[in-house]
Protein backbone atom coordinates (compact mmCIF):
# COMPACT_ATOMS: atom_id res chain seq x y z
CA UNK A 1 0.00 0.00 0.00
CA UNK A 2 3.22 2.17 1.32
CA UNK A 3 4.98 1.51 -2.78
CA UNK A 4 1.81 2.25 -4.13
CA UNK A 5 1.14 5.20 -2.58
CA UNK A 6 4.77 6.77 -3.51
CA UNK A 7 4.45 5.32 -7.27
CA UNK A 8 0.99 7.30 -7.47
CA UNK A 9 2.55 10.15 -5.60
CA UNK A 10 5.87 10.26 -8.01
CA UNK A 11 3.77 9.89 -11.80
CA UNK A 12 2.06 12.74 -10.34
CA UNK A 13 4.30 16.41 -11.60
CA UNK A 14 4.43 18.82 -9.25
CA UNK A 15 1.92 21.48 -10.14
CA UNK A 16 4.66 24.45 -9.09
CA UNK A 17 8.11 24.25 -10.21
CA UNK A 18 10.40 27.53 -9.86
CA UNK A 19 14.29 27.27 -10.11
CA UNK A 20 15.62 30.66 -9.87
CA UNK A 21 13.51 32.83 -11.40
CA UNK A 22 13.29 36.13 -11.54
CA UNK A 23 10.80 38.83 -12.40
CA UNK A 24 10.51 42.39 -13.34
CA UNK A 25 8.01 44.83 -15.56
CA UNK A 26 10.13 45.29 -19.00
CA UNK A 27 13.55 47.14 -17.80
CA UNK A 28 12.19 48.11 -14.44
CA UNK A 29 14.46 46.49 -11.49
CA UNK A 30 13.47 43.14 -10.36
CA UNK A 31 10.44 42.45 -8.43
CA UNK A 32 12.11 39.37 -6.83
CA UNK A 33 14.95 37.08 -8.06
CA UNK A 34 16.41 33.96 -8.24
CA UNK A 35 13.38 32.40 -6.49
CA UNK A 36 13.05 28.61 -6.27
CA UNK A 37 10.10 26.58 -4.90
CA UNK A 38 8.32 23.47 -5.66
CA UNK A 39 4.44 23.04 -4.22
CA UNK A 40 3.52 19.55 -4.73
CA UNK A 41 0.19 18.54 -6.06
CA UNK A 42 -3.05 18.13 -3.14
CA UNK A 43 -1.33 20.84 -1.30
CA UNK A 44 -2.44 23.95 0.07
CA UNK A 45 -0.96 27.37 0.78
CA UNK A 46 -1.83 31.06 1.50
CA UNK A 47 0.77 33.57 -0.10
CA UNK A 48 1.52 36.29 2.53
CA UNK A 49 3.43 39.44 2.63
CA UNK A 50 3.64 43.30 2.41
CA UNK A 51 1.85 45.33 0.13
CA UNK A 52 4.17 45.93 -3.05
CA UNK A 53 5.98 42.35 -2.32
CA UNK A 54 5.17 41.04 -5.08
CA UNK A 55 2.37 38.50 -4.37
CA UNK A 56 0.17 39.56 -7.49
CA UNK A 57 3.10 39.09 -9.77
CA UNK A 58 4.44 36.00 -8.52
CA UNK A 59 0.32 34.72 -9.14
CA UNK A 60 0.27 36.18 -12.36
CA UNK A 61 3.68 34.18 -13.40
CA UNK A 62 1.36 30.90 -12.22
CA UNK A 63 -1.34 31.61 -14.26
CA UNK A 64 0.87 32.58 -17.38
CA UNK A 65 -0.46 36.16 -17.85
CA UNK A 66 3.53 37.11 -17.71
CA UNK A 67 7.13 34.98 -18.07
CA UNK A 68 9.96 34.82 -16.09
CA UNK A 69 12.55 37.27 -17.15
CA UNK A 70 15.00 34.81 -16.14
CA UNK A 71 15.00 31.05 -14.35
CA UNK A 72 12.56 28.16 -15.07
CA UNK A 73 9.11 27.77 -14.45
CA UNK A 74 7.29 24.39 -14.66
CA UNK A 75 2.97 24.02 -14.25
CA UNK A 76 2.75 20.18 -13.88
CA UNK A 77 5.78 19.34 -15.43
CA UNK A 78 5.90 21.35 -18.26
CA UNK A 79 8.51 24.00 -19.25
CA UNK A 80 6.30 26.78 -19.79
CA UNK A 81 8.92 29.09 -21.85
CA UNK A 82 9.26 26.09 -23.89
CA UNK A 83 5.70 25.20 -24.34
CA UNK A 84 3.67 26.47 -27.58
CA UNK A 85 0.78 28.95 -27.57
CA UNK A 86 -1.49 26.10 -27.64
CA UNK A 87 0.02 24.07 -24.79
CA UNK A 88 -0.32 27.02 -22.48
CA UNK A 89 -3.64 27.62 -23.36
CA UNK A 90 -4.09 24.03 -22.41
CA UNK A 91 -2.05 24.13 -19.29
CA UNK A 92 -4.43 27.28 -18.42
CA UNK A 93 -7.69 25.42 -18.82
CA UNK A 94 -6.21 23.36 -15.90
CA UNK A 95 -5.97 26.66 -13.69
CA UNK A 96 -8.78 28.10 -11.40
CA UNK A 97 -7.70 31.67 -11.28
CA UNK A 98 -10.00 34.37 -8.87
CA UNK A 99 -8.55 37.67 -9.47
CA UNK A 100 -8.45 40.30 -7.09
CA UNK A 101 -11.02 42.74 -8.89
CA UNK A 102 -13.05 39.82 -10.61
CA UNK A 103 -12.69 40.26 -13.97
CA UNK A 104 -16.33 39.18 -15.21
CA UNK A 105 -17.49 40.30 -17.98
CA UNK A 106 -19.70 42.67 -18.30
CA UNK A 107 -21.68 41.41 -21.00
CA UNK A 108 -22.48 38.16 -19.96
CA UNK A 109 -24.89 36.96 -17.07
CA UNK A 110 -23.54 35.92 -13.98
CA UNK A 111 -24.20 32.06 -15.35
CA UNK A 112 -22.56 32.69 -18.57
CA UNK A 113 -19.48 34.18 -17.13
CA UNK A 114 -18.94 30.65 -14.75
CA UNK A 115 -19.95 28.57 -17.92
CA UNK A 116 -17.06 30.39 -19.68
CA UNK A 117 -14.20 28.30 -18.89
CA UNK A 118 -16.16 25.02 -19.83
CA UNK A 119 -17.57 26.93 -23.11
CA UNK A 120 -13.61 27.22 -23.71
CA UNK A 121 -12.52 23.74 -23.37
CA UNK A 122 -15.35 23.12 -25.46
CA UNK A 123 -17.39 20.89 -22.91
CA UNK A 124 -21.63 19.67 -24.15
CA UNK A 125 -24.05 22.61 -23.54
CA UNK A 126 -26.03 20.01 -21.44
CA UNK A 127 -23.55 19.38 -18.99
CA UNK A 128 -22.21 22.78 -18.55
CA UNK A 129 -25.93 23.62 -17.56
CA UNK A 130 -25.83 21.22 -14.49
CA UNK A 131 -22.34 22.07 -13.34
CA UNK A 132 -22.91 25.77 -13.60
CA UNK A 133 -26.42 25.65 -11.93
CA UNK A 134 -25.08 23.20 -9.21
CA UNK A 135 -22.29 25.56 -8.36
CA UNK A 136 -24.14 29.47 -8.30
CA UNK A 137 -26.52 27.44 -6.03
CA UNK A 138 -23.78 26.19 -3.96
CA UNK A 139 -22.43 29.49 -3.92
CA UNK A 140 -25.54 31.29 -2.75
CA UNK A 141 -26.56 32.56 -6.11
CA UNK A 142 -29.44 30.73 -6.59
CA UNK A 143 -31.98 33.06 -8.61
CA UNK A 144 -29.47 35.28 -9.90
CA UNK A 145 -28.50 33.01 -13.01
CA UNK A 146 -29.54 35.77 -15.21
CA UNK A 147 -28.19 39.05 -13.60
CA UNK A 148 -25.25 40.45 -15.59
CA UNK A 149 -22.17 41.66 -12.98
CA UNK A 150 -23.88 45.22 -12.98
CA UNK A 151 -26.30 44.33 -10.60
CA UNK A 152 -24.55 42.46 -8.20
CA UNK A 153 -22.97 43.27 -4.98
CA UNK A 154 -19.30 43.37 -4.86
CA UNK A 155 -19.65 39.90 -2.51
CA UNK A 156 -22.46 38.19 -4.93
CA UNK A 157 -19.52 38.98 -8.09
CA UNK A 158 -16.83 37.53 -5.96
CA UNK A 159 -18.55 34.50 -5.47
CA UNK A 160 -19.32 34.52 -9.28
CA UNK A 161 -15.77 34.67 -9.95
CA UNK A 162 -14.63 31.84 -7.28
CA UNK A 163 -17.33 29.84 -9.40
CA UNK A 164 -15.76 30.55 -12.24
CA UNK A 165 -12.28 29.54 -11.48
CA UNK A 166 -13.30 26.25 -9.83
CA UNK A 167 -15.98 25.13 -12.12
CA UNK A 168 -13.65 23.48 -14.70
CA UNK A 169 -12.35 21.04 -10.98
CA UNK A 170 -8.77 22.53 -11.79
CA UNK A 171 -5.78 21.30 -10.88
CA UNK A 172 -4.15 24.48 -9.28
CA UNK A 173 -5.95 26.99 -7.99
CA UNK A 174 -4.53 30.72 -7.47
CA UNK A 175 -6.95 33.04 -5.86
CA UNK A 176 -6.11 36.57 -5.30
CA UNK A 177 -7.59 37.85 -1.86
CA UNK A 178 -10.61 35.71 -2.43
CA UNK A 179 -12.65 36.56 0.41
CA UNK A 180 -12.07 40.51 0.37
CA UNK A 181 -15.09 41.24 -0.43
CA UNK A 182 -17.47 39.61 1.61
CA UNK A 183 -18.59 39.24 5.52
CA UNK A 184 -17.19 36.77 7.84
CA UNK A 185 -20.00 33.83 7.27
CA UNK A 186 -19.61 34.16 3.48
CA UNK A 187 -16.15 34.21 3.57
CA UNK A 188 -15.79 30.79 5.43
CA UNK A 189 -18.19 29.31 3.58
CA UNK A 190 -15.62 30.47 0.34
CA UNK A 191 -12.78 29.00 2.40
CA UNK A 192 -14.35 25.76 2.63
CA UNK A 193 -15.01 25.56 -0.96
CA UNK A 194 -11.68 25.90 -1.63
CA UNK A 195 -10.54 23.03 1.29
CA UNK A 196 -13.34 20.80 -0.31
CA UNK A 197 -11.48 21.16 -3.66
CA UNK A 198 -7.89 20.67 -1.82
CA UNK A 199 -9.18 17.37 -0.47
CA UNK A 200 -10.48 16.61 -4.05
CA UNK A 201 -6.78 16.87 -5.03
CA UNK A 202 -6.40 20.21 -6.33
CA UNK A 203 -3.00 22.46 -5.54
CA UNK A 204 -4.69 25.87 -3.99
CA UNK A 205 -2.68 28.59 -3.50
CA UNK A 206 -4.55 31.61 -1.95
CA UNK A 207 -3.18 35.44 -1.59
CA UNK A 208 -4.34 37.14 1.41
CA UNK A 209 -4.31 39.69 3.56
CA UNK A 210 -6.50 38.57 6.28
CA UNK A 211 -4.13 37.72 8.85
CA UNK A 212 -7.44 35.79 11.16
CA UNK A 213 -8.23 34.19 7.78
CA UNK A 214 -4.49 33.03 7.95
CA UNK A 215 -4.59 31.68 11.13
CA UNK A 216 -7.81 30.04 11.40
CA UNK A 217 -6.82 27.45 9.08
CA UNK A 218 -4.25 24.82 9.11
CA UNK A 219 -2.07 25.61 5.97
CA UNK A 220 1.31 26.62 5.58
CA UNK A 221 2.05 30.09 4.01
CA UNK A 222 4.61 30.90 1.54
CA UNK A 223 5.88 34.33 2.80
CA UNK A 224 6.98 37.28 0.25
CA UNK A 225 8.93 39.93 1.74
CA UNK A 226 11.78 42.35 -0.06
CA UNK A 227 12.33 39.44 -2.89
CA UNK A 228 12.53 36.62 -0.93
CA UNK A 229 10.11 34.06 0.12
CA UNK A 230 9.84 31.95 2.70
CA UNK A 231 7.53 28.95 3.80
CA UNK A 232 6.52 29.62 7.63
CA UNK A 233 4.27 26.34 8.78
CA UNK A 234 1.14 26.26 9.80
CA UNK A 235 0.45 24.99 13.55
CA UNK A 236 -1.58 22.25 13.10
CA UNK A 237 0.10 21.34 9.84
CA UNK A 238 3.50 20.19 8.49
CA UNK A 239 5.55 22.23 5.42
CA UNK A 240 4.73 20.39 2.35
CA UNK A 241 6.46 22.87 0.26
CA UNK A 242 10.34 22.73 -0.56
CA UNK A 243 11.85 26.46 -0.96
CA UNK A 244 15.05 28.08 -1.80
CA UNK A 245 15.85 31.80 -2.51
CA UNK B 1 -20.63 26.10 -38.10
CA UNK B 2 -22.37 27.29 -34.79
CA UNK B 3 -20.36 30.12 -33.46
CA UNK B 4 -19.81 31.00 -29.48
CA UNK B 5 -20.80 34.77 -28.93
CA UNK B 6 -18.78 35.02 -25.41
CA UNK B 7 -17.04 38.62 -26.99
CA UNK B 8 -18.83 41.25 -27.11
CA UNK B 9 -17.88 42.09 -30.81
CA UNK B 10 -20.32 39.52 -31.28
CA UNK B 11 -23.37 41.66 -30.96
CA UNK B 12 -24.21 44.72 -33.34
CA UNK B 13 -23.05 47.59 -33.04
CA UNK B 14 -21.76 50.56 -35.04
CA UNK B 15 -19.22 49.20 -36.42
CA UNK B 16 -20.47 46.73 -38.19
CA UNK B 17 -22.14 48.82 -39.79
CA UNK B 18 -19.55 50.85 -40.91
CA UNK B 19 -17.93 47.57 -42.69
CA UNK B 20 -21.24 46.88 -43.93
CA UNK B 21 -21.54 50.69 -45.54
CA UNK B 22 -18.07 50.05 -46.68
CA UNK B 23 -18.46 47.17 -48.26
CA UNK B 24 -21.52 48.03 -49.59
CA UNK B 25 -19.85 50.57 -51.92
CA UNK B 26 -16.76 48.76 -52.96
CA UNK B 27 -19.20 45.80 -54.05
CA UNK B 28 -21.15 48.61 -56.00
CA UNK B 29 -17.84 49.92 -57.50
CA UNK B 30 -16.48 46.09 -58.40
CA UNK B 31 -19.98 45.91 -59.91
CA UNK B 32 -19.58 48.76 -62.32
CA UNK B 33 -15.65 48.04 -63.59
CA UNK B 34 -16.59 44.38 -63.98
CA UNK B 35 -19.58 44.93 -65.67
CA UNK B 36 -17.97 47.21 -68.24
CA UNK B 37 -15.04 44.79 -68.14
CA UNK B 38 -16.97 42.12 -69.59
CA UNK B 39 -19.26 44.31 -71.43
CA UNK B 40 -16.23 45.73 -73.96
CA UNK B 41 -14.46 41.89 -73.57
CA UNK B 42 -17.65 40.24 -75.36
CA UNK B 43 -18.38 43.30 -77.47
CA UNK B 44 -14.53 42.71 -79.00
CA UNK B 45 -15.01 38.91 -78.92
CA UNK B 46 -18.04 39.19 -81.11
CA UNK B 47 -16.15 41.78 -83.38
CA UNK B 48 -13.02 39.77 -83.58
CA UNK B 49 -15.39 36.68 -84.44
CA UNK B 50 -17.31 38.60 -87.18
CA UNK B 51 -14.36 40.30 -88.76
CA UNK B 52 -11.38 37.55 -88.38
CA UNK B 53 -11.49 35.69 -91.80
CA UNK B 54 -12.54 38.66 -93.67
CA UNK B 55 -11.11 41.52 -96.32
CA UNK B 56 -12.64 43.79 -98.01
CA UNK B 57 -10.98 45.42 -101.30
CA UNK B 58 -11.87 48.48 -102.84
CA UNK B 59 -11.64 49.90 -105.93
CA UNK B 60 -12.49 53.07 -106.82
CA UNK B 61 -12.48 55.18 -109.98
CA UNK B 62 -14.54 55.44 -113.31
CA UNK B 63 -17.39 52.85 -113.26
CA UNK B 64 -16.06 51.17 -116.25
CA UNK B 65 -12.38 50.90 -115.26
CA UNK B 66 -13.59 49.54 -111.30
CA UNK B 67 -15.88 47.35 -113.12
CA UNK B 68 -13.36 45.73 -115.19
CA UNK B 69 -10.54 45.88 -112.10
CA UNK B 70 -13.11 44.53 -109.85
CA UNK B 71 -13.89 41.39 -112.32
CA UNK B 72 -9.73 40.91 -112.49
CA UNK B 73 -9.84 40.91 -108.88
CA UNK B 74 -12.72 38.67 -107.94
CA UNK B 75 -11.37 36.12 -110.59
CA UNK B 76 -7.83 36.39 -109.16
CA UNK B 77 -9.26 35.60 -105.70
CA UNK B 78 -11.80 32.70 -106.33
CA UNK B 79 -8.88 31.00 -108.19
CA UNK B 80 -7.03 30.66 -104.32
CA UNK B 81 -7.23 28.18 -102.16
CA UNK B 82 -7.08 30.07 -99.24
CA UNK B 83 -10.43 32.31 -100.17
CA UNK B 84 -13.65 31.09 -99.48
CA UNK B 85 -16.09 33.18 -101.16
CA UNK B 86 -15.40 36.65 -103.23
CA UNK B 87 -18.25 38.84 -103.50
CA UNK B 88 -19.23 42.19 -104.76
CA UNK B 89 -20.91 44.01 -102.01
CA UNK B 90 -24.56 45.13 -104.22
CA UNK B 91 -24.59 49.49 -104.65
CA UNK B 92 -27.46 49.51 -102.60
CA UNK B 93 -26.16 47.90 -98.99
CA UNK B 94 -22.66 50.48 -100.28
CA UNK B 95 -25.47 53.64 -99.52
CA UNK B 96 -27.03 51.73 -96.91
CA UNK B 97 -23.60 51.81 -94.86
CA UNK B 98 -22.99 55.19 -95.73
CA UNK B 99 -26.07 56.62 -95.39
CA UNK B 100 -25.84 57.30 -91.28
CA UNK B 101 -22.56 59.43 -92.16
CA UNK B 102 -23.70 61.31 -95.48
CA UNK B 103 -27.43 61.47 -94.50
CA UNK B 104 -29.01 62.48 -98.03
CA UNK B 105 -30.36 59.85 -100.12
CA UNK B 106 -30.02 62.02 -103.11
CA UNK B 107 -26.51 63.31 -102.41
CA UNK B 108 -25.27 59.91 -102.13
CA UNK B 109 -26.96 58.90 -105.15
CA UNK B 110 -24.90 61.60 -106.79
CA UNK B 111 -21.74 60.60 -105.56
CA UNK B 112 -19.24 58.12 -107.42
CA UNK B 113 -19.37 55.05 -104.89
CA UNK B 114 -16.35 52.79 -105.08
CA UNK B 115 -17.01 49.31 -105.41
CA UNK B 116 -16.44 46.65 -102.55
CA UNK B 117 -15.66 43.66 -102.72
CA UNK B 118 -16.18 40.84 -99.39
CA UNK B 119 -13.70 38.34 -99.42
CA UNK B 120 -14.26 35.48 -96.96
CA UNK B 121 -11.16 33.22 -96.48
CA UNK B 122 -10.94 29.84 -95.73
CA UNK B 123 -7.59 30.01 -94.26
CA UNK B 124 -6.97 33.46 -91.78
CA UNK B 125 -3.17 32.84 -91.20
CA UNK B 126 -1.31 36.20 -91.74
CA UNK B 127 0.59 34.37 -94.49
CA UNK B 128 -2.78 33.33 -96.59
CA UNK B 129 -3.88 37.19 -96.15
CA UNK B 130 -0.89 38.65 -97.09
CA UNK B 131 -0.73 36.52 -100.41
CA UNK B 132 -4.64 36.89 -100.97
CA UNK B 133 -3.32 40.65 -100.47
CA UNK B 134 -1.14 40.19 -102.85
CA UNK B 135 -2.82 38.16 -105.94
CA UNK B 136 -5.66 41.33 -105.95
CA UNK B 137 -3.43 43.91 -105.49
CA UNK B 138 -1.32 42.18 -109.06
CA UNK B 139 -5.03 42.15 -111.13
CA UNK B 140 -6.46 45.39 -110.18
CA UNK B 141 -3.46 47.33 -109.48
CA UNK B 142 -6.24 49.94 -108.71
CA UNK B 143 -7.35 47.68 -105.73
CA UNK B 144 -6.85 48.71 -102.18
CA UNK B 145 -6.95 45.56 -99.59
CA UNK B 146 -8.28 46.33 -95.90
CA UNK B 147 -8.26 43.31 -93.62
CA UNK B 148 -9.75 45.37 -90.54
CA UNK B 149 -6.83 44.57 -88.50
CA UNK B 150 -5.01 48.23 -88.04
CA UNK B 151 -8.76 49.54 -86.94
CA UNK B 152 -9.29 46.60 -85.01
CA UNK B 153 -5.61 46.28 -83.12
CA UNK B 154 -6.60 49.82 -81.66
CA UNK B 155 -10.09 48.59 -80.51
CA UNK B 156 -8.43 46.03 -78.69
CA UNK B 157 -5.85 48.05 -77.13
CA UNK B 158 -8.62 50.25 -75.97
CA UNK B 159 -10.77 47.46 -74.93
CA UNK B 160 -7.45 45.63 -72.58
CA UNK B 161 -6.57 49.21 -71.39
CA UNK B 162 -10.28 49.23 -70.12
CA UNK B 163 -10.07 45.70 -68.98
CA UNK B 164 -6.82 47.01 -66.88
CA UNK B 165 -8.80 49.93 -65.01
CA UNK B 166 -11.14 47.51 -63.94
CA UNK B 167 -8.72 45.18 -62.53
CA UNK B 168 -7.09 47.96 -61.15
CA UNK B 169 -10.39 48.97 -59.16
CA UNK B 170 -11.24 45.96 -58.31
CA UNK B 171 -7.28 44.98 -56.71
CA UNK B 172 -8.02 48.59 -54.64
CA UNK B 173 -11.28 47.22 -53.75
CA UNK B 174 -10.25 44.20 -52.64
CA UNK B 175 -7.20 46.38 -50.46
CA UNK B 176 -9.53 48.80 -49.55
CA UNK B 177 -11.75 45.81 -47.97
CA UNK B 178 -9.20 44.17 -45.90
CA UNK B 179 -7.72 47.21 -44.56
CA UNK B 180 -11.44 48.32 -43.29
CA UNK B 181 -11.52 44.89 -41.95
CA UNK B 182 -7.98 45.20 -40.30
CA UNK B 183 -9.12 48.66 -38.54
CA UNK B 184 -12.18 47.58 -37.67
CA UNK B 185 -10.90 44.58 -35.96
CA UNK B 186 -8.40 46.04 -34.06
CA UNK B 187 -10.62 49.03 -32.82
CA UNK B 188 -12.27 46.28 -31.58
CA UNK B 189 -9.83 44.61 -29.97
CA UNK B 190 -8.59 47.84 -28.24
CA UNK B 191 -11.93 48.29 -27.22
CA UNK B 192 -12.42 44.77 -25.78
CA UNK B 193 -8.99 44.00 -24.60
CA UNK B 194 -10.35 43.17 -21.13
CA UNK B 195 -13.00 40.53 -22.50
CA UNK B 196 -10.19 39.22 -24.70
CA UNK B 197 -7.79 39.14 -21.78
CA UNK B 198 -9.88 37.18 -19.72
CA UNK B 199 -10.70 34.60 -22.37
CA UNK B 200 -7.05 34.34 -23.20
CA UNK B 201 -6.69 33.48 -19.10
CA UNK B 202 -9.06 30.98 -18.60
CA UNK B 203 -7.40 29.33 -21.49
CA UNK B 204 -8.57 30.14 -24.85
CA UNK B 205 -7.38 29.31 -27.86
CA UNK B 206 -6.13 31.88 -30.51
CA UNK B 207 -8.63 29.77 -32.79
CA UNK B 208 -11.45 30.32 -30.18
CA UNK B 209 -11.22 34.30 -30.12
CA UNK B 210 -10.01 34.58 -33.74
CA UNK B 211 -13.05 32.58 -34.76
CA UNK B 212 -15.12 34.61 -33.37
CA UNK B 213 -13.82 38.12 -34.84
CA UNK B 214 -13.53 36.51 -38.55
CA UNK B 215 -17.26 35.08 -38.37
CA UNK B 216 -18.82 37.96 -37.40
CA UNK B 217 -16.78 40.01 -39.82
CA UNK B 218 -17.73 37.54 -42.73
CA UNK B 219 -21.27 38.04 -41.70
CA UNK B 220 -20.86 41.93 -41.69
CA UNK B 221 -19.16 41.94 -45.22
CA UNK B 222 -21.61 39.39 -47.00
CA UNK B 223 -24.21 41.63 -45.43
CA UNK B 224 -22.88 44.69 -46.77
CA UNK B 225 -21.88 42.85 -49.63
CA UNK B 226 -26.01 41.84 -50.40
CA UNK B 227 -26.88 45.40 -50.10
CA UNK B 228 -24.17 46.71 -52.57
CA UNK B 229 -25.27 43.91 -55.24
CA UNK B 230 -29.17 45.07 -54.62
CA UNK B 231 -27.54 48.69 -55.15
CA UNK B 232 -26.34 47.91 -58.33
CA UNK B 233 -28.47 46.11 -59.89
CA UNK B 234 -30.51 49.25 -61.12
CA UNK B 235 -26.99 50.27 -62.06
CA UNK B 236 -26.55 47.04 -64.53
CA UNK B 237 -30.16 47.36 -66.02
CA UNK B 238 -28.67 50.92 -66.93
CA UNK B 239 -25.47 50.06 -68.29
CA UNK B 240 -27.44 47.39 -70.62
CA UNK B 241 -30.24 50.04 -71.72
CA UNK B 242 -27.30 52.54 -72.51
CA UNK B 243 -25.37 49.52 -74.59
CA UNK B 244 -28.84 48.96 -76.65
CA UNK B 245 -29.06 52.34 -77.71
CA UNK B 246 -26.23 52.42 -79.74
CA UNK B 247 -27.10 51.35 -83.68
CA UNK B 248 -26.41 47.92 -83.85
CA UNK B 249 -25.02 48.54 -87.63
CA UNK B 250 -22.29 49.35 -85.25
CA UNK B 251 -22.15 47.39 -82.18
CA UNK B 252 -23.21 44.20 -82.67
CA UNK B 253 -25.92 42.83 -79.60
CA UNK B 254 -23.94 41.11 -77.12
CA UNK B 255 -25.11 39.06 -73.63
CA UNK B 256 -22.65 39.00 -71.13
CA UNK B 257 -20.88 35.15 -70.75
CA UNK B 258 -22.53 33.01 -68.06
CA UNK B 259 -18.94 33.52 -66.04
CA UNK B 260 -19.19 37.01 -65.54
CA UNK B 261 -22.37 35.70 -63.82
CA UNK B 262 -21.04 33.48 -61.98
CA UNK B 263 -18.22 35.87 -60.69
CA UNK B 264 -20.96 38.84 -59.98
CA UNK B 265 -23.05 36.56 -57.70
CA UNK B 266 -19.70 35.07 -56.25
CA UNK B 267 -18.81 38.72 -55.49
CA UNK B 268 -19.95 38.48 -51.42
CA UNK B 269 -18.82 35.05 -50.65
CA UNK B 270 -15.35 36.26 -52.24
CA UNK B 271 -15.50 39.86 -49.91
CA UNK B 272 -16.74 37.45 -46.92
CA UNK B 273 -14.11 35.19 -47.44
CA UNK B 274 -11.33 38.62 -47.57
CA UNK B 275 -12.66 39.09 -44.66
CA UNK B 276 -12.43 36.26 -42.72
CA UNK B 277 -8.92 35.80 -43.40
CA UNK B 278 -8.07 39.43 -42.59
CA UNK B 279 -10.02 39.23 -39.37
CA UNK B 280 -8.23 35.71 -38.32
CA UNK B 281 -4.42 37.07 -39.15
CA UNK B 282 -5.23 40.75 -37.56
CA UNK B 283 -6.44 39.09 -33.86
CA UNK B 284 -3.85 36.19 -34.15
CA UNK B 285 -1.36 38.67 -34.64
CA UNK B 286 -2.36 40.98 -32.08
CA UNK B 287 -2.84 38.30 -30.01
CA UNK B 288 0.57 37.28 -29.96
CA UNK B 289 1.56 40.13 -27.94
CA UNK B 290 -0.06 38.24 -24.91
CA UNK B 291 2.36 35.30 -23.30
Amino acid sequence: MALFRTKTKEAEADPVQLEGVSFRYGQGIDIFSDLTLTLPARSMHFLTGPSGAGKTSLLSLLYLAKLPSAGRLRLFGQDVMRASRARRAKIRRSLGVVFQDFRLLEHLSAFDNVALPLRVAGVAENTIRENVSELLRWVGLDGMFDAPPAVLSGGQKQRVAIARAVVGRPKLILADEPTGNVDDAIGERLMQLFVELHKLGACVIIASHNERLVGRFPYPRLHLDRGVISVLPAAAAPTDASVGA
Amino acid sequence: MAQRNDLPVAQRGSAGRFVAGVVAVLIFISGIAATSAAYVDALLSSWNKSITGTLTVQIAGHAAAAGREADAAIAAARKLAAVARAEIVAPERVRDLLKPWLGDERLIADLPLPILIDIELATATPDAVASVSAAITAAAPGATVDDHRVWLNRVVDFAQGLGTIALALIALSVGALTLTVIFATRASLAEHAPVIEVLHLIGARDSYIANQYAWRSARHVLWGSAIGLVAFAPALGAIGWLARQIDTAILPRVDLPMSYWIGLASLPLLAATIAYIAAQMTVRGSLKAMV
